[in-house]
């Protein structure tokens, strides 16, 4: 119940108005005329348990990760670009993907994409559609590897009001799934995978998907030692896997 | 020397290829042939056909006009769309005419996951482009009646010609029907409007054509020959092909000397022809 409390308040503190307003100015291209603001906001009052996907799995990952600290044994901190056919970005999307937990042999990721449908808008001038599918994956294995994730994915859709002739944009929040197979051979700086990977449209329901995506794995510890790119830490020491060995670097080896 | 020679027939290629064809062009049509959109950027467009962004997206590329699908909810409002039932586009189910407008307002495409498109009305249309008067429109007449068909008929033709005449596009609309009936009752109505047979083949809809008076043919290109485009402008009779779901057959098309093309690739015949 106490978490169920945290995730209505972590909710209703983005869907406040103030945060929305941003948010749609960000999203915004050009002057457009909006819907009313609490019917373009009512898709991220998130109602169903579909929409709690991404929050909750945050939280258990998040328990996990105390629950297991100690156990806790390598950090891989090295992030990903992928393209992406089919998903949850649509037709073809491109994401960044960044390691932040990794136990035993399972490493959860954080990703992050952009896709958009329609580049120019009906008028055909520049406004694109947005779609940002965010989401959190789980991959076990070595170099075959189960990959299992969900999250939501936000799209921002150019739309005409036809009885008012306005252009408008549709703001929603949509949900994702994934479960697929990863091919992630040790040594190669690529990835690629496939998966079933279902989309919870608001509007039109469960829709089956498939994606195939194609990863290359950015600041890998021996190309920024070779390259002298600095690392980041944010702690006293972090542990870094290379070719199978676990090694121990400091501050100091960057 | 070699390389440079290669280099020279890559730019000799490059420069053909890039060499617009000329097409000679005889028709009924002051020798041009007029683009239009079918169900406005055409089959395989990320736009449903029909939708008010599908129609604008292709009078903003500057073709001629548009082509579009026209059914009549069971209040008499003319409403955009093509299939039988609302189920296979929508998340409505039944027939147009089994709606109130009302209801079908609120319905949306439903073919693309993350889009949402409304349905609209002809009127709604109508009333959203700046200069009307300077595009074509073809309506493709739906009759899917779900009672009386001499009563949806007339009250059908009713709105149509009710709505031309508000907004003054006798000179600017094509009517086209499978049903030469309703385009009869429509000619009583108005004997200036454009009218076209819709047939299953060149020779039942040459016959009609020339029996019943009409403006013209519109037939898939693949069922036309150049001859018979030929055969009817000699009976003053246009012919507007459809069915042109590839850069090769707008080509084909072309050769063919029609008035009109409703094309899927939009784009691409404007290029030829511009």
């Amino acid at each position: 119940m106490f978490y169920f409390s945290q995730i209505n308040s972590f909710l209703g503190y983005y869907a406040s108005a103030g945060s929305k307003r941003y948010f749609l100015k960000l999203l915004s291209f050009e002057n457009h005329t909006f819907r009313p603001l609490e019917s373009i906001t009512q898709p991220l009052i998130i109602r169903s348990r579909i929409g709690l996907t991404l929050p909750l799995l945050m939280i258990i990952i998040f328990a996990i990760q105390r629950l297991m600290a100690q156990e806790i044994t390598t950090v891989k901190p090295y992030p990903a670009i992928s393209i992406e056919l089919g998903g949850p970005g649509g037709y073809a999307s491109m994401n960044f993907e960044k390691p932040f937990l990794q136990y035993k042999n399972t490493s959860f990721t954080i990703r992050a994409g952009f896709s958009t449908f329609h580049l120019r808008d009906y008028q055909n001038k520049f406004n694109p559609d947005l779609i940002v599918p965010l989401s959190i994956r789980a991959y076990t294995g070595k170099n075959h590897q189960l990959e299992i994730g969900a999250g939501q994915v936000i799209t921002s859709i150019v739309v005409a009001d036809a009885e008012e002739n306005k252009k408008m944009r549709n703001l929603n929040l949509h949900s994702q799934l994934a479960l697929g197979y990863r091919y992630a051979p040790e040594g190669k700086r690529w990835m690629a995978a496939i998966s079933y990977s279902p989309i919870i449209d608001r509007s039109h329901g469960y829709r089956h998907w498939a994606a195939l995506s194609f990863s290359y794995i950015l600041n890998r510890n021996e190309f920024s030692k070779r390259y002298s790119f600095r690392l980041r830490y944010t702690g006293a020491h972090r542990y870094a896997k290379s070719n199978g060995k676990v090694i121990n670097f400091s501050r100091n080896d960057a | 020397m070699m390389p440079k020679i290669l280099t020279l027939a890559l730019c000799i290629i490059a420069l053909h290829s890039c060499q617009k064809q000329e097409y000679e062009i005889n028709n009924l049509n002051n020798n041009t042939i007029s683009v239009l959109g079918h169900a406005g950027m055409g089959l395989g467009d990320l736009y449903p056909m029909n939708s008010f962004e599908s129609l604008h997206k292709c009078l903003s590329l500057g073709t001629d006009g548009v082509e579009f699908d026209v059914q009549m909810s069971s209040d008499s409002v003319l409403v955009l769309f093509h299939d039988r039932n609302l189920s296979s586009a929508t998340n409505l189910s039944g027939t147009i005419h089994e709606h109130t407008w009302s209801e079908l307002r609120d319905a949306n495409y439903s073919q693309t996951f993350y889009l949402d498109y409304s349905l609209i009305s002809l009127e709604d249309f109508f009333q959203s482009i700046d200069n009307i008067h300077s595009y074509i429109f073809t309506m493709d007449c739906k009759l899917y009646p779900s009672h009386d068909e001499t009563i949806y008929h007339s009250a059908f033709c009713n709105a149509l010609t009710t709505i031309i005449e508000k907004h003054q596009l006798q000179d600017q609309v094509c009517i086209e029907s499978q049903d030469i009936e309703f385009l009869k009752r429509l000619k009583q109505l108005n004997p200036v409007l454009k009218l076209f047979i819709y047939p299953a083949n060149f020779e039942s809809g040459f016959q009609t054509a020339r029996t019943e008076g009409l403006y013209g043919i519109t037939i898939s290109t693949e069922d036309i020959s150049t001859e018979q485009v030929l055969l009817a402008h000699q009976h003053q009779l246009r012919v507007a092909v459809w069915n042109t779901h590839s850069g090769k057959a707008n080509e084909d098309a072309i050769r063919k000397n029609p008035d009109y093309i409703q094309t899927d690739k939009v784009v691409h015949l404007l290029k030829l022809l511009r």
